[in-house]
């Protein structure tokens, strides 16, 4: 058994990569905020959030992340979204107009290049 | 009346009035003399009588000259051979002889005639002498018989008449003494015959009637009475004989010795009329009484009472009558000292067994009410006649809980009486007693005492129908609180109460206190306990789409303590649900406590999303050293029937197939509390479709006389018949009454049945609590059932999106509604998903972005949205044509 969601947070080449696996609404949007922030050093360049696991992301979860730009746009650091184009979120996205102010990859290895 | 024993019979040989007298035998000896010499001098021939012996050897001799002439003589000897005597005749004598013989007989002629007159001389006074005598003999003959002859006079001589006075006199004084000896016998008698009885008497009124028979008898008064001392040291009247009860009443307290006379003798009044002082001598005379006497009645020294004797007439009192009622006097107290004696040690008996089985009573039973009213259906009649017990309730409020009677024909009244509780304001009763703590004895209980007890007129009637006569009312005194008073009443007029029964009373008053405190005691703490237990107790189940579950909880008897039992069901954000058993050791308050915590500990683990294995180790590190617990943690998808599960020491659960194949889930380690850091395997299994998942303490299977393994046995083979028995309600009612019957449980017993069903693929209806947990439920179940439904995943997940967010906005509305729920409903129909969300809340404006958002992101998911706003909610109705795959 698991939480709703988990937040998994590795750093392959300086940049954090927080994996939020599992499913994100109102119960626990501010906690998947929490904790991704807790994975990003101040002197990092950004982070990488990879939906690619996630199963479920409602508007909830669309502010959480247009708050996390916010938050991170202030103190310079970038927000790179990973979700793969076959993801039953990505159109959630898209609707929500995420991508007009967050940049949406592919791949992990994507968002690293572009943030790296 | 025994009379005196025979006269003895005088000894040697009756005197026989033939026999002849001393006269007669001088007359005849005289006779025979005189015809002797008449023959020896008279006649020629000389007749001699010999002895036959020497007459033989005479005869046989030769001749032999005579005495007197010489001469030989001849003659004949005939002998008498009869006896033994020879007659022998000889020869007549000479002439000389003759000669000498005519004048000596001359001579002789003189002699003789003199003393022929002398010899009748003789006779004549002899016999004057001997008749006075004969008389006296006779007299003293009949003397001898027991007769009392009378002496007839007697003139000469006077020695006779001398001898007849003495005669006369013995006469009289052996009749006296006959008379003293026979009244003596009489009174020994009597005596012992009233001693006899007055031991064998059962009850001191026979005592008291023998005594008076034996008095009266005994000094042959006419009337009499035995006065008593009461325990104040009054005499008073127990009993008498032809006295009036006025007279009686008024000669009650008098007593002519002080109660410490060391040695009071008997006083006799041989006439009232002198003998007595103004105004008793008025009532006496009055009574018609002339003479009196007081013995008194003295039993180891101690002054107890007064026999009383009474004469019509003016009495001189004998010693014997004195000595008799003395005697009387000195048995009746004697047995009036054994018969209380006695009397006391029977009644301390009795105490001992009444307190022994009242205590029986009241260590038997917790529920003090109904043992109150056994105590007091044994105090009647053994202690009174009439029972109350009044309890003071933990709000002050006095209750009459106990009104009986010893007599079933007064229960109406008792009925009555049951509603007069006491007024503890009052200034006498049972009301005094709860404020005052004191004891309170009233007799005799007179109109006026009732007049001031009584409440209303009814009551006061009750009260007098009832004839109380004496009462005594005993305050419950536990520790420093009155827990009420129990009253005691005797309806016999002549009964009262003494210091004995007061005590036994104050007894049984701290038995009973001591068993209410430990009753109510025990009570209040079951009842914190059972409060304790059910506050932690789920007191609904959740709703669980697709789940049928129940669970029962079964306390214990009433005398035991609650126990540590506890269940519970969790919808997991995950979609899962969790079923959760557990049994704390021990019970009583701090058991339901220990469990209370374990509840909450599993739920916020749980909800945290942490896996089974994990939760139930964090459980055993949570729980101190000296608790210990068994725990069940079981998980179950509902989409797939997955089933996984940790076992802390609990009994397994079943799973109970819907043919009715009964597995055991085993596999489990040590109880909670064993080991600080042991660990928890997971089991796993799955459950096929309709099979139903069955958790249960131990207390379901452990019964009186039969082990674990028949316990378990007996469950397989009940839960195998509960086959087809669709509610998990109905299968726990059969196997709770197969296991237990209707009998309370020894232990407590829990038990929860949850069986997985399919989701209803037209209609879907789904009603969650307003709180944003409920969202991730709501999800996973649409998600099932879009996938029973054969919804694409894409297009699923999308409609997903819609009713999640529509979802969020009923909760938001609901805030602080009344009733805190929003409902779902989804429908499929001709290939289009209807979603319908309604809540009873209060509409808000979208604010924040997010917000818009979920409105645009339905808008976009769904083919059409329709928004109904009113004053009593809000709906949302949706709905999207599906592209079907293959159904299922």
């Amino acid at each position: 058994m698991r939480p709703l969601a988990r937040v998994v947070v590795s750093t392959p080449g300086g940049v954090p990569v927080a994996t939020v696996e599992g499913e994100v609404d109102i119960t626990n949007a501010a906690e998947v905020r929490a904790q991704i922030l807790a994975a990003v050093p101040n002197g990092a360049p950004g982070v990488v959030v990879d939906l690619t696991p996630t199963t479920y992301l409602d508007s909830r979860g669309v502010h959480l992340l247009l708050e996390l730009a916010g938050r991170l746009r202030r103190s310079q650091q970038a927000l790179g979204v990973v979700c793969p184009s076959g993801s039953v979120i990505r159109r959630t996205l898209t609707l929500a107009h995420l991508d007009q102010v967050v940049p949406l990859y592919a791949t992990v290895e994507a968002a690293l290049g572009a943030i790296g | 009346m025994t009379i005196l024993p025979p006269a003895p019979a005088p000894s040697g040989k009756p005197w026989s009035p033939a026999s002849w007298g001393l006269a007669a035998r001088l007359i005849v000896g005289l006779a025979l003399l005189l015809v002797l010499i008449l023959l020896f001098t008279v006649g020629t021939y000389q007749l001699a009588v010999w002895e036959r012996r020497q007459a033989m050897a005479l005869a046989r001799q030769p001749e032999r000259p005579s005495r007197m002439t010489g001469e030989a003589r001849f003659g004949a000897i005939v002998p008498v051979t009869t006896t033994g005597w020879a007659v022998a005749f000889t020869r007549p004598v000479g002439p000389l002889e003759a000669a000498l013989r005519r004048q000596f007989l001359g001579r002789a002629g003189a002699i003789w005639g003199v003393t022929l007159l002398a010899g009748l001389l003789a006779a004549v006074l002899v016999s004057r002498m001997v008749r006075p005598l004969r008389v006296l003999v006779r007299a003293a003959t009949a003397m001898a018989r027991g007769e009392r002859p009378t002496v007839a006079p007697v003139g000469d001589p006077p020695e006779a008449a001398a001898l007849a006075d003495a005669i006369r006199a013995m006469s009289a004084a052996v009749a006296q003494r006959e008379d003293a000896l026979r009244d003596a016998l009489h009174l020994r008698d009597h005596l012992y015959r009233m001693t006899e009885a007055v031991t064998r008497a059962e009850r001191v009124e026979e005592i008291y009637d023998r005594a008076l028979e034996a008095l009266l008898q005994g000094v042959g008064a006419d009337r009499a009475a035995i006065l008593l001392q009461d325990r104040d040291g009054v005499m008073r009247c127990v009993r008498s004989a032809g006295l009036s009860p006025a007279y009686c009443a008024a000669v009650e307290g008098h007593s002519p010795w002080a109660a410490t006379t060391a040695d009071p003798q008997p006083v006799l009044i041989p006439d009232v009329a002198v003998g007595l002082e103004p105004p008793l001598r008025e009532t006496v005379l009055g009574e018609g009484i002339r003479a009196m006497a007081f013995f008194p009645l003295v039993a180891e020294g101690r002054l107890i009472g007064t026999f009383m004797v009474y004469y019509d007439t003016p009495h001189a009192f004998r010693n014997a009558e004195v000595q008799t009622a003395q005697a009387v006097a000195g048995h009746v107290a004697f047995a009036i000292r054994r018969h209380r004696a006695e009397e006391a040690r029977r009644r301390m008996e009795r105490t001992q067994r009444y307190l022994a089985e009242a205590s029986r009573v009241l260590s038997e039973s917790l529920d003090y009410e109904r043992t109150l009213h056994e105590v007091a259906r044994l105090a009647v009649p053994a202690l009174a006649d009439l029972c109350l017990v009044d309890l003071r309730g933990d709000d002050g409020v006095v209750r009459r809980v106990v009104a009986v009677h010893a007599d079933p024909a007064r229960a109406r009244l008792m009925e009555v009486l049951r509603r007069y509780a006491p007024d503890p304001a009052r200034e006498a009763g049972a009301g005094r007693v709860l404020r005052t703590r004191q004891p309170e004895v009233v007799q005799p209980v007179e109109e006026a005492w009732l007049a001031r007890v009584a409440q209303d007129a009814v009551h006061l009637q009750v009260l007098r129908e009832l004839g109380v006569a004496a009462q005594m009312t005993v305050p419950l005194l536990a520790r420093d609180a009155v827990l009420g008073t129990i009253l005691f009443a005797a309806c016999d007029p002549r009964r009262r109460f003494d210091a004995d029964d007061l005590a036994l009373a104050e007894e049984l008053g701290r038995r009973v206190a001591l068993a209410i405190e430990n009753a109510r005691l025990y009570a209040r703490e079951r009842h914190i306990a059972e409060t304790l237990q059910r506050s932690l107790l789920p007191d609904r189940l959740p709703e669980i789409p697709g789940l049928r579950v129940a669970a029962r909880y079964l306390p214990a008897g009433p005398e035991a303590e609650i126990g540590g039992d506890w269940y519970d069901v969790l919808a997991l954000p995950t979609g899962e649900v969790a079923l959760v058993m557990g049994d704390v050791a021990g019970r009583g308050v701090r058991a339901a406590a220990t469990m209370g915590q374990l509840r909450n500990a599993v739920r916020a683990y749980a909800l945290e999303g942490h896996p089974p294995a994990l939760i139930v180790e964090r459980l055993n590190a949570l729980l101190h050293a000296d608790e210990m617990a068994t725990c069940l943690y079981v998980t179950l998808d509902l989409a797939s029937g997955r089933v996984r599960f940790v076992n802390a020491g609990h009994v397994p659960p079943l799973v109970v197939a819907p043919e009715g194949r009964v597995t055991a889930l085993e596999g489990g380690a040590l109880p909670l509390g064993i080991l600080s850091h042991a660990r928890y395997p997971e089991g796993e299994a799955t459950l096929a479709p309709g099979a139903l998942l069955l958790l249960f303490t131990d207390g379901l299977v452990e019964a009186r006389g039969r082990s674990l393994d028949d316990g378990l046995a007996a469950l397989r083979r009940a839960a195998a018949e509960t086959a087809g028995v669709e509610e998990p309600a109905e299968v726990i009612d059969r196997l709770v009454a197969a296991l237990l019957g209707r009998e309370a449980p020894v232990d407590d017993v829990a038990v929860l049945a949850a069986r997985p069903t399919p989701l209803p693929l037209e209609r879907l209806r789904l009603r969650f609590p307003a709180v944003p947990a409920s969202l991730p439920t709501l999800r996973h179940t649409l998600k099932r059932w879009l996938a029973a439904a054969g919804v694409a995943p894409a297009e699923a997940y999308e409609i997903l999106v819609a009713a999640g967010e529509a979802s969020s906005n009923a909760i938001e509305h609901a805030y602080g509604a009344a009733d805190g729920t929003f409902a779902v409903e989804t429908a499929l129909e001709d290939g289009t998903v209807t979603v319908t969300v309604q809540d009873w809340g209060r509409w808000r404006d979208p604010r924040g972005a997010h917000r818009g958002r979920g409105l645009v992101l339905i808008r976009a998911f769904m083919d059409t949205v329709e928004v109904h706003r009113s004053g009593v909610g809000t709906t949302v109705r949706m709905q999207r044509r599906v592209r079907r795959g293959p159904a299922g």
